[in-house]
């Protein structure tokens, strides 16, 4: 870490907000502002851009100024672990159904604990498959199918 | 006190019972989409479908909600959707003013849709806060031609057919009026009831159900003949514009290619449940609604003619969907 | 008085059917039970439901909609102080404090103040309901668009109080909710804002989605940190067998009323079933006995009860008033009670750590507005939010017609509906106070289990939102975003606040203007606009100077070093 960040914490939220502002300012760019009279699109927005880059210079200005505690360690492994797996349920559950969708994607998250053996993690990944039916399907009847089309179902 | 009736309750618990494996069940249910979120007058008449078709047809019918861009996402959903008669659209008056009021619409509703059923029409209706000193739309006129944008209007949305139609009207009185656009009747007609705005333009139903509560007072219809709710309440032709007319409808559509038959046979059982006494005295009551009940070619020629008139004023007021 | 008590009569003589019952309790069973899943809520299910309620009375069905509404609200709160998964708006603010409390093994603590406050707070809103509808709406219509944008200004400020870190931060993530609430399309001209070129996006992001993502994926990101995974504490409950047996009996004595097996008897104009009868009294005694038991295991100690009354009355305070506004208020209800109470504590500084205060408030005014969100539509015809607009959807269907004359021409009706709330709240309660020990029950499951568990249900429930994927990678972006932002110290609850006020507060920004022809000194020309606006500028100032003389001590110290 740079010497010249005293306070990561309040350094890397404030270039995080204007990264946001970045990103925000050039979605902006196409809207129509119009007038304070009859505010376009893009008026309101703008002010909250505005306001948003004083308060993310502010801040990363903070962090640069006082000192504070380190950000600590961020657990990649288990974020990954979490992340993918849901991911992986959005893209597949249509085509795969609910029983190979979530099962993979359960089993998948069970990884991320630190006590993990394959028992726990089979038990759990069959618990759960069996609840979300019994409850999403038998008993709300959302429109989700057991076996997806890509599988063989429907 | 009405003792337990065991029937009732035992058909309910049937009822939540079946719910989820009516919706599992084997074959496409038929969906009817409403392209307007779930509430307001286009859904409780396709709730009103969703159970009489049911009936009739034996087959399960859903309702889907899928709101947004004044009504043509929905539209584009069922154009998109296989013609196989299991995908049809109830919407509203707002249909016809897609072509001309979006920069870029999503579906073309004269090609990629065919009219299926006209339900009915119901007048739109202008009316004042009652503390407001207009009795008539010539009051209205009076006041605007002193101060000009003084008076203001609520409707509910840019490019509905109350925005169009007192567009149309300043224009012919040569008057300015300001427009103050609301997500919906309820915020519209509670600014206007609190007299934060002078006037509304909105559906017969919306303003004839605040009439008894004396915060209201209805200044002009816009159907050709006073409405039986409305029977003190000049109407536009009478106030001194000929031919003016905006009407409220109710349609269905399915999409361009679906088989005659099916066609057929959906307009046969819409115009079946309508027809219960029951039913009709129901929208007429809620909804203000003289049904119409015209099928096919008819409603394709009232449905054209609402397209081009509508789009006409957009085009000739510059109606954009930007600014207020 | 004698007015309000013959028209309370002819309510209660209506809800107090056993048919009106059944669905009253039906509606809060369904409603607690969608409330508890997240994505899943209350419109949705009232969509799903409509049809059946056509072949109902329409008292029976507005009692059972109804029921699904408030009960809704109370499941939500629910999963907010177990897991951290806030699934409605309302329950945003509960999360804070109930769910640093279940870690510290007090759930059923919280749980039990939530389900009385609300309780509390509900039988209050029916009473003001009864007593005063309709002079409260018409309060509710001095409410323009001038006086909403300074309620919400005002809302937005104090806000800030809901994190109890740096206040320049909670700023910050009010103003990035707000940035995040314009996505979608503009509310005026449906003009695309923020879509980035993706058709996904043409809706904006759905709350259920960023409320997981940040709350429940967040923190289950963060608990993966400890190298010992977070064990939840809990206080076992003893004698369990009495939570099954009480209840089970309640059920075989009521299949027997309903089959009507052997003679009845007549009381009071009823023909309850003998044998029934004979079940039912003593499984009702059994009831009360595991409930005295249950009382002893989670009720609060005498000094928890004690800072839970205060909070809870002026939670319903606060949450009565602002539930009368129909163009938003009761939004604000849950975070402006929770702002009070930690502007007014001695302790202030216990709040986000666990303050029982910080859940007996927000729940009981979370409540109060539900029930007297009730007021402008039962009055007017007027929704004030999209559960009220089927209801009123469910009355035209019923071929009624909605409005300021329903009070007058459907007496039963309105009478009904409000009596049924208050008889709803009291199934809410008998239903769920022996739930709590089920519920501190579940957190025993080991965490390794709950989390796989708690992903399970958020992916399921966000996917049911709309059936779009979309949703759940939104869930899971906004979950790593939601970790680094409590990495950084950025609290998530004021980012949640400002994604769900965005749209409304530009919408009256924009109709204010319009209607002042651009004059931006409307909020301070009309009087409660006034005065709400100058709370707002207050709320700021005073927060902001402390911490500005705080930061100069600071840097101070550090000069002196």
């Amino acid at each position: 870490m740079p010497g010249f960040i005293k306070n990561p914490k309040d350094f890397f939220a404030g270039l995080l907000f204007l990264v946001i502002v970045a990103i925000f300012g050039w979605g902006l760019r196409e809207l129509p502002i119009g007038t304070a009279f009859r505010m376009g699109p893009g008026y309101f927005p703008m002010v909250l851009l505005i306001i948003l880059t004083g308060l993310g210079v502010a801040i990363l200005v903070n962090g640069l100024r006082t000192s504070g505690e380190p950000i600590g360690m961020i657990p990649w492994r288990g974020l990954a672990l979490i992340t993918f797996p849901i991911i992986f349920f959005g893209a597949t559950l249509k085509g795969l159904g609910l029983v190979a969708s979530l099962g993979i994607s359960v089993f998948a998250t069970t990884l991320a604990s630190r006590e993990w053996n394959i028992l726990y993690a089979v038990a759990t990944t069959v618990v759960l498959v069996v609840a979300s039916w019994l409850i999403f399907i038998k008993g709300l009847g959302l429109p989700i199918s057991l076996r997806g089309p890509w599988i063989g179902g429907y | 006190m009405p003792r337990i009736s065991r029937r009732t309750m035992l058909a309910t618990s049937a009822a939540f019972a079946l719910t989820p494996s009516i919706i599992r069940a084997q074959g496409a249910p038929i969906t009817i989409v409403v392209p307007f979120p779930p509430g307001g007058s286009t859904d409780a008449l396709a709730r009103v479908l969703q159970a009489g078709m049911q009936e009739k047809l034996k087959r399960t019918v859903v309702v889907e909600n899928k709101s947004g861009g004044a009504g043509a996402f929905g539209a584009a959903a069922v154009a998109k959707s296989a013609p196989d008669g299991n995908s049809i659209l109830v919407t509203f008056d707002s249909h016809a003013v897609i072509p001309s009021i979006l920069e870029q619409p999503p579906l073309d509703v004269e090609k990629d849709l065919v009219p299926v059923f006209l339900v009915g029409t119901a007048p739109y209706v202008l009316a004042a806060n009652a503390e407001r000193p207009f009795q008539t739309f010539a009051d209205v006129v009076k006041a605007s031609k002193e101060k000009p944008g003084s008076v203001k209007y609520a409707s509910v949305g840019i490019g509905t057919l109350g925005h169009l139609a007192m567009t149309l009207l300043a224009k012919k009185t040569g008057i300015e009026l300001t427009h103050v656009p609301y997500r919906g009747g309820g915020p519209a007609m509670s600014d206007v009831l609190g007299g934060h705005v002078d006037l509304i333009a909105g559906s017969a139903a919306l303003v004839t159900t605040q009439l008894s509560g004396g915060k209201l007072r209805a200044i002009m219809q816009m159907g050709r003949e006073r409405l039986p709710a409305l029977k003190d309440t000049q109407t536009a032709i009478e106030a001194g514009f000929p031919d003016f007319e905006t009407l409220a409808w109710w349609g269905v559509f399915a999409p361009r290619g679906t088989p005659q038959p099916i066609i057929d046979s959906t307009a046969k059982a819409v115009k079946e449940i309508l027809t219960e006494p029951a039913t009709a005295t129901r929208l007429r009551d809620t909804q203000q609604m003289t049904l119409i009940l015209a099928e096919g070619k008819e409603f394709n020629s009232f449905f054209t003619k609402q397209v081009s008139l509508w789009g006409q004023v957009v085009k000739e007021n510059n109606i954009r969907a930007t600014g207020g | 008085m004698i007015e309000l008590l013959s028209n309370l009569a002819i309510g209660f003589d209506q809800a107090l059917t056993a048919t009106n019952i059944f669905y009253c309790f039906i509606g809060v069973l369904l409603g607690t039970a969608v409330g508890v899943l997240p994505g899943l809520g209350p419109v949705a299910t009232i969509a799903m439901l409509l049809p059946i309620t056509f072949g109902l009375p329409p008292v029976s069905a507005l009692i059972m909609l109804a029921g699904i509404y408030y009960g809704a609200q109370y499941g939500g709160s629910t999963t907010a102080i177990l897991i951290n998964l806030p699934g409605e708006s309302s329950s945003v603010v509960t999360a804070i404090d109930g769910y640093k409390l279940a870690q510290q093994g007090k759930a059923g603590v919280a749980l039990f103040t939530s389900a009385v406050g609300s309780f509390f707070a509900g039988t209050v809103a029916t009473f003001l309901i009864a007593g005063f509808a309709p002079p409260l709406a018409e309060v509710a219509l001095k409410f323009g668009p001038a006086e909403y944008f300074s309620l919400m200004v005002l809302g937005l400020a104090a806000s800030v109080a809901l994190a109890h870190g740096s206040i320049v931060k909670a700023l910050a993530m009010v103003v990035l909710g707000l940035l995040l609430g314009t996505m979608g399309q503009d509310l005026y001209t449906g003009a695309p804002r923020f879509n980035f070129g993706l058709v996904e996006l043409a809706d904006g992001i759905d709350f259920v989605a960023l409320a997981m993502g940040v709350f429940g994926i967040g923190e289950i990101i963060r608990n993966l940190e400890d190298s010992t995974e977070r064990k939840l504490v809990y206080s076992p409950i003893s004698n369990f067998r009495y939570f099954i047996i009480g209840p089970v009996l309640l059920a075989v004595a009521g299949t027997l009323e309903y089959l009507d097996i052997g003679p009845s008897f007549n009381f009071l104009g009823h023909n309850p079933n003998v044998l029934s009868m004979v079940v039912a009294v003593p499984s009702l005694g059994l009831f009360g006995y595991h409930l005295s038991h249950l009382m002893k295991d989670l009720v609060p100690t005498k000094e928890e009860l004690k800072s839970i009354i205060a909070p809870i009355l002026r939670g319903t305070v606060i949450g009565s008033f602002l539930g009368i506004l129909p163009g938003g208020g009761a939004i604000l209800g849950s975070f402006g009670a929770y702002t009070i109470e930690k502007r007014i504590s001695k302790t202030p500084e216990r709040f986000g750590k666990g303050a029982i205060e910080g859940v007996a408030a927000p729940e009981a005014a979370n409540n109060a507005g539900a029930q007297t969100s009730f007021i402008p539509m039962l009055t007017l015809g007027i929704p004030s939010n999209p559960v009220m607009a089927l209801m009123i959807g469910a009355m035209i269907i019923q071929g009624i017609v909605p409005g300021p004359n329903v009070i007058n021409d459907k007496p039963e009706l309105f009478w009904g509906i409000v009596a049924s709330m208050w008889l709803g709240n009291f199934l809410l309660l008998v239903l769920n106070l022996p739930l709590i020990g089920i519920w501190v029950k579940l957190l025993t499951v080991p965490y390794r289990v709950l989390f796989p568990a708690i992903i399970a249900v958020c992916c399921i429930g966000v996917y049911s939102v709309s059936n779009n994927p979309f949703d759940v990678y939104w869930m899971a972006i906004f979950g790593v975003i939601g970790y680094f932002l409590i990495k950084l110290d950025c609290e998530p609850a004021p980012l949640l606040l400002g994604f769900v006020i965005g749209r409304l507060l530009e919408e009256y920004l924009r109709r204010a203007m319009l209607l002042s022809r651009g004059d931006p000194f409307v909020f301070f020309q009309r009087p409660i606009s006034a005065v709400l606006m100058i709370l707002a500028i207050l709320a700021l100032v005073i927060v902001l100077i402390p911490s500005v003389s705080k930061k100069r001590d600071e840097a101070f110290r550090e000069e002196t070093k």
